[in-house]
C-alpha cells in the first residue's frame, strides 16, 4: 500500500466510521452503513482536498468497492503529480 | 402514468460541516444561481441543506445513489408564490427524459435542525431504469 492508498483508506475510515481491520479493497461500499451520499460527497471532498484533485461526479459511476475508489484517487493523483512535474 | 418517489432528510448542521471542508465544496454541489439564492437569505444554512435534500431525493426517485449524477446538474429554483421547482440539465435531464417523466414535484420542509425534501415524478407507461447515466449532455 502506498503513501495515496494510506490516506485514501485512513480517509474512508474516519469519515464513514469503519474500523482499520474492516476496511478492505473488496468491501462494497454499498455495504457499508454509513455510505449514504452526503458521507461519500465528505470522503470526496475530502480526497480532493488532500490531492489537489477534482473527481469529476461522472467519474464515481461504476464504483462499487473501496479498492475501485482507492485506484481512482490514485490515477487522479498521478495525474497531478505527472502535470506538477512539468 | 408510473409514480416514481424519492425522500431525503439531513441534518442542517451535517449539510454545513460538508460546504466548510474546502473552498469549492459549495460549487460542487450547487449551481451559482443557488449559491446567490441561498445566500440572500437569512438563513442560507437551511435553504441549502433544503436544496441538498431535494437533490439527493430526485436521484433516489431516479433509483440512483451517490454515484454518476452530476449534482449541479438538478437546480430548485423558487416561483412567484414561493414553491420550489426543479430545474434539470445535462444527464439528469436526459435521464428523467428517458424515463418519459412528464412532471417533477418536490416539497421541502424544515424544523430546528432538520431539512427534508420530497421528489414524485409522474411518468408514462413503459419508461425504463437506465442501467448507466445517460451521456452527458452539458
Amino acid at each position: 500500500m502506498n503513501d495515496v492508498s494510506r490516506e485514501v483508506y485512513r480517509i474512508v475510515g474516519e469519515t464513514l466510521r469503519v474500523p482499520p481491520g474492516e476496511l478492505r479493497p473488496d468491501l462494497p461500499i454499498r455495504a457499508i452503513p454509513n455510505a449514504e451520499s452526503i458521507k461519500m460527497l465528505t470522503v470526496i471532498l475530502k480526497v480532493e482536498k488532500q490531492f489537489d484533485v477534482e473527481i469529476p461526479d461522472e467519474a464515481t459511476f461504476g464504483i462499487e468497492t473501496v479498492g475501485q475508489f482507492d485506484e481512482l484517487v490514485q490515477m487522479l493523483a498521478a495525474e497531478r503529480a505527472a502535470a506538477n512535474a512539468r | 402514468m408510473v409514480i416514481r418517489h424519492g425522500v431525503d432528510i439531513e441534518a442542517v448542521a451535517e449539510v454545513r460541516r460538508l460546504l466548510d471542508l474546502s473552498a469549492r465544496a459549495k460549487r460542487r454541489v450547487f449551481t451559482a444561481r443557488e449559491v446567490e439564492d441561498c445566500e440572500q437569505t437569512g438563513d442560507s444554512e437551511r435553504h441549502f441543506a433544503g436544496r441538498f435534500c431535494a437533490k439527493e431525493a430526485l436521484f433516489k426517485a431516479l433509483g440512483r445513489g451517490w454515484q454518476g449524477m452530476g449534482w449541479t446538474e438538478a437546480e430548485v429554483r423558487v416561483d412567484p408564490a414561493g414553491a420550489p421547482q426543479l430545474v434539470t440539465r445535462g444527464r439528469v435531464k436526459a435521464t428523467l427524459e428517458a424515463l418519459g417523466v412528464r412532471s417533477v414535484g418536490l416539497s421541502i420542509s424544515h424544523t430546528g435542525d432538520i431539512a427534508m425534501a420530497s421528489v414524485i415524478l409522474l411518468c408514462v407507461p413503459g419508461g425504463r431504469r437506465p442501467s448507466r447515466p445517460v451521456p452527458g449532455r452539458r
